[in-house]
């Protein structure tokens, strides 16, 4: 099996990538073509997979069958080729706590081979455009969880990664971050790098990616432009929102609550 | 203050779930439980025992000096607790019962009786039963004594819950949970300095002196405890109106401690949350800065190599140092590395303190076998901190193996932090050990020596982590900061006895380097055979790490999936 992929244009593949836990399909044979520059959105419920498939792509999890190439590099037999090319913001953080954030982004900086003065450089901007130019002083574990986001997403990117894997990015995040991290994965995307994000903001993901997989199940039962699934999910329905796309195409149970004691008078 | 009977009993059997569910779905802990349970039972039992016959058969004053002595002991040790071992509150958190609609008085209510489940209530309650039994010379005094200590424990309780309350933000802060987790270890990590404290030089005999002349009670006797025992020593006097006086000052300042435990418990629920989390700052507004024309996001060789590098940076790789850097800064900064490195402290001050306390041991001073043992401590104190390299990382290994970095750079910059703490300790020792021993000669041998069996330790150590990585549970608060650290438990234990005796094993020739040719009284051999020893431990240190390195990469997924929760 080649440790390379031929595609150029190609920044993350898979091939009937499979993870089974005990007698369960976690990720099922799962296909994905995505091109270099593409901002793609990954959803799905709860345990449907998305996590799993991310760990299988960045090299957290051995896939149980099926192959994965991320910037046309063998993610499971050239592995450090892989990780220098991408940039992962994981699900669970596990940042070095114990560092500043300064600290931890000059850390991640030398970890990825760049040069001492870029590093420098690179982690004061990344600091002042996330707004923790104050904070960078203070040690990660006193940090909130959207500042913890923040400065995980900047470790992410001071080496300027070709894909960049985001696991739920904006959980916690404020609105103006939020504003912020848009705009600059946005332009990232501008400038070729390919985004793969997962998220339960589907406003979000509806605003930001160019291609949206759905997962259900460990399998891929969705994929295109928002466009494009509306033409399949909904037929008729052509102004259809993504989460009208999303209940449809999971086949989320439409259950009414029965629950008339809430619409009484009285204290109890 | 209505309190509803039966929202008490709901309370009492949230906190009887709370602490089953906890046994359920954690079965090691309740192993914990029952450790601790037994030692409570055993210490306590043994003071109870002892105190009870202290009451009995000792002359006056010594007896009551005893009652004053355990009284103020219980309060102490019960204002002391919080700080160091409870989380929130033992019996209930209130942040949580503040949800619901519950008087004041119910609240602490449930609070107090909730207290009744945590174990060291067990052992409070052994010491004034102790109490009471000892005192219970006729019935009138044994009710008297049960009264006295009834209302005593609510006051403990009380006092204790009240410590609690007042420094609920500051026991919540990262730097008070740091510092606790410090304080314990030392404790623990220091008992024969504590024991050379309190029994050494004649002070037990001072303190027997002092029981016969009854000076502790001159102090005790105006504290709270000092009130409750003066209560049972009138009675026993037959002065019955005095000791009534003493009872009921007692309940008046138990009540006041628990009027000023609700006020505080009120004030903490009410004021704004500001510990435990980052406190919010006006941030200046932020101006929109294009990524697109920052460098940060444009294209760049990652793996350029930097221009103008120093010679250390020739040397040793950025990333080597990188990791050597961050995790010396994690030895300063995370109490439970820094928890692991007190030992080394501790033989570095028995080793200074030990012959000032004992002049007369033979222990210590005057042999150069004091020079030769530095060398083994330093062992230790490296395979302490380096055989399970991997999981110290504990969760953030996964971040660590995100990063492109080639696996034997890992290894070595861990190396490099654990060599250069071991060389700090290994120096100090030196200069300790020829100091006491006068040996000169011995020292460039035991430097030479010392250096190859580290080289040797941290090979074995870099085996151990790569193929026997374990999980090291974060440690916790207090107490449970020495209980077991790690859920593999036994087969931990087993694993890092046997590894210590494999490498214990491999450092016999650079044993043999140094001892032989002083045994055999040729010491020029050593002119050949150490530095023969030190290729021998930089050989075997560099090959065992090149060989077991690239399974770090190969089993990445299986290391991380032993060694992190996620």
């Amino acid at each position: 099996m080649s440790s390379t992929y031929s595609s150029t244009s190609t920044a993350i593949a898979t091939h009937d990538l499979l993870r089974v836990f005990g007698q369960k399909a976690a990720v099922n044979h799962l296909n994905l073509t995505i091109q270099r520059g593409e901002f793609y959105g990954f959803l799905g419920p709860n345990g449907a997979g998305k996590s799993t498939t991310i760990k299988m792509l960045t090299g957290l999890l051995r896939p149980t069958a099926g192959t994965a190439y991320v910037a046309g590099v063998n993610v499971w037999q050239d592995p450090l080729r892989a990780r220098t090319v991408m940039g992962v913001l994981p699900e669970h953080l596990n940042l070095y706590e114990r560092l500043s954030g300064r600290e931890f982004l000059i850390f991640a900086g030398h970890m990825y081979g760049v040069p001492e003065a870029d590093i420098r450089r690179r982690t004061e901007e990344l600091l002042h455009i996330l707004t923790l130019t104050d904070d960078a002083g203070k040690l990660i574990v006193d940090y909130s969880l959207g500042m913890r986001k923040k400065i995980a997403l900047a470790a992410a990117l001071i080496h300027r990664p070709q894909v960049l894997f985001l696991d739920e990015p904006f959980e916690g995040i404020d609105p103006v971050s939020s504003r912020t991290i848009r705009d600059i994965l946005h332009d990232l995307t501008q400038h070729g790098t390919t985004v793969f994000f997962s998220s339960h903001i589907l406003e979000v993901v509806e605003r930001l990616s160019s291609r949206i997989g759905i997962i259900n199940q460990g399998i891929l039962v969705a994929e295109g432009t928002l466009q494009e699934l509306r033409e399949r999910a909904s037929g008729e329905q052509k102004d259809a929102t993504l989460e009208d796309i999303f209940l449809s195409v999971v086949g989320a149970p439409e259950e009414v609550h029965n629950l008339s004691w809430l619409e009484q008078d009285g204290e109890n | 203050m209505a309190i509803h009977a039966d929202k008490l009993r709901w309370l009492f059997w949230l906190r009887w779930k709370t602490l089953t569910r906890g046994f359920s779905r954690r079965p090691a802990s309740l192993v914990g439980a029952i450790v601790l349970l037994l030692i409570v039972l055993w210490g306590a039992g043994t003071i109870a025992v002892v105190t009870f016959l202290a009451y009995r058969n000792l002359t006056p004053p010594a007896n009551s000096e005893v009652l004053y002595l355990v009284l103020t002991g219980v309060l102490l040790i019960w204002i002391m607790l919080p700080l160091l071992e409870f989380t929130s509150n033992e019996g209930l958190d209130v942040s949580k019962l503040a949800l619901f609609p519950l008087t004041r008085a119910e609240l602490m209510a449930s609070l107090l009786f909730s207290t009744l489940l945590d174990i060291p209530t067990i052992g409070l309650v052994l010491l004034l039963a102790a109490v009471i039994a000892g005192w219970a010379v006729s019935v009138p005094m044994a009710i008297l004594a049960f009264f006295t200590m009834l209302i005593f424990y609510v006051l403990v309780v009380g006092v204790s819950q009240l410590v609690l309350a007042l420094f609920m933000s500051t026991l919540q802060s990262r730097r008070f949970r740091d510092l606790s987790i410090i304080i314990v270890a030392v404790f623990a990590s220091s008992c024969y300095l504590v024991e050379q404290f309190v029994f050494g030089g004649g002070r037990f005999l001072h303190f027997t002196q002092s029981l016969q002349s009854g000076s502790y009670s001159l102090y005790l006797q105006w504290l709270p405890s000092g009130v409750a025992a003066r209560s049972i020593l009138m009675a026993t006097q037959g002065n019955w109106g005095a000791s009534l006086a003493w009872l009921g000052l007692l309940l008046v300042i138990s009540v006041v401690v628990l009027y000023l435990w609700q006020l505080v418990l009120e004030r903490s629920l009410s004021s704004p949350e500001v510990s435990g989390s980052a406190r919010v700052r006006n941030r200046r507004r932020q101006q929109a800065v294009p990524l697109a024309v920052s460098p940060a996001a444009r294209p760049g060789s990652a793996n350029a190599q930097p221009a103008g590098v120093s010679i250390w940076g020739r040397i040793v790789s950025p990333q080597v140092s990188a990791i050597a850097l961050k995790d010396l800064k994690y030895y300063w900064r995370d109490p439970q590395l820094k928890a692991r490195m007190l030992p080394a402290l501790i033989y570095v001050i028995i080793f200074l303190v030990g012959p000032l306390l004992n002049p007369d041991s033979s222990r210590f001073g005057g042999s150069a076998f004091t020079l030769v043992i530095v060398p083994l401590l330093v062992f230790l104190f490296l395979a302490t901190l380096s055989l399970n390299t991997l999981g110290l990382e504990r969760d953030s290994l996964t971040t660590l193996f995100l990063f492109p970095v080639p696996p034997r750079r890992i290894l070595w910059g861990k190396n490099l932090a654990v060599f250069a703490l071991g060389i700090v300790e290994f120096l100090i020792l030196i200069a300790v050990g020829v100091f006491l021993s006068h040996a000169w000669n011995l020292v460039l041998p035991v430097l030479v020596v010392g250096l190859a069996g580290m080289g040797v330790t941290l090979g074995c150590a870099n085996f151990a982590s790569v193929y026997f990585p374990q999980y090291e549970r974060p440690m916790q608060r207090g107490f449970r900061a020495t209980g077991q650290t790690s859920q593999s438990g036994c087969l931990r234990a087993v694993l890092a006895l046997v590894m210590l005796a494999a490498t214990a094993i491999l450092l016999v020739p650079v044993v043999l380097a140094l001892a032989l040719p002083y045994f055999l009284r040729a010491e020029w051999i050593w002119g050949i055979t150490i530095p023969l020893s030190l290729v021998y431990g930089i050989a075997f240190h560099q090959v065992v790490t090149l060989l077991v390195a690239p399974r770090i990469l190969k089993r990445a997924p299986e290391i991380l999936a032993v060694t992190t929760r996620e």
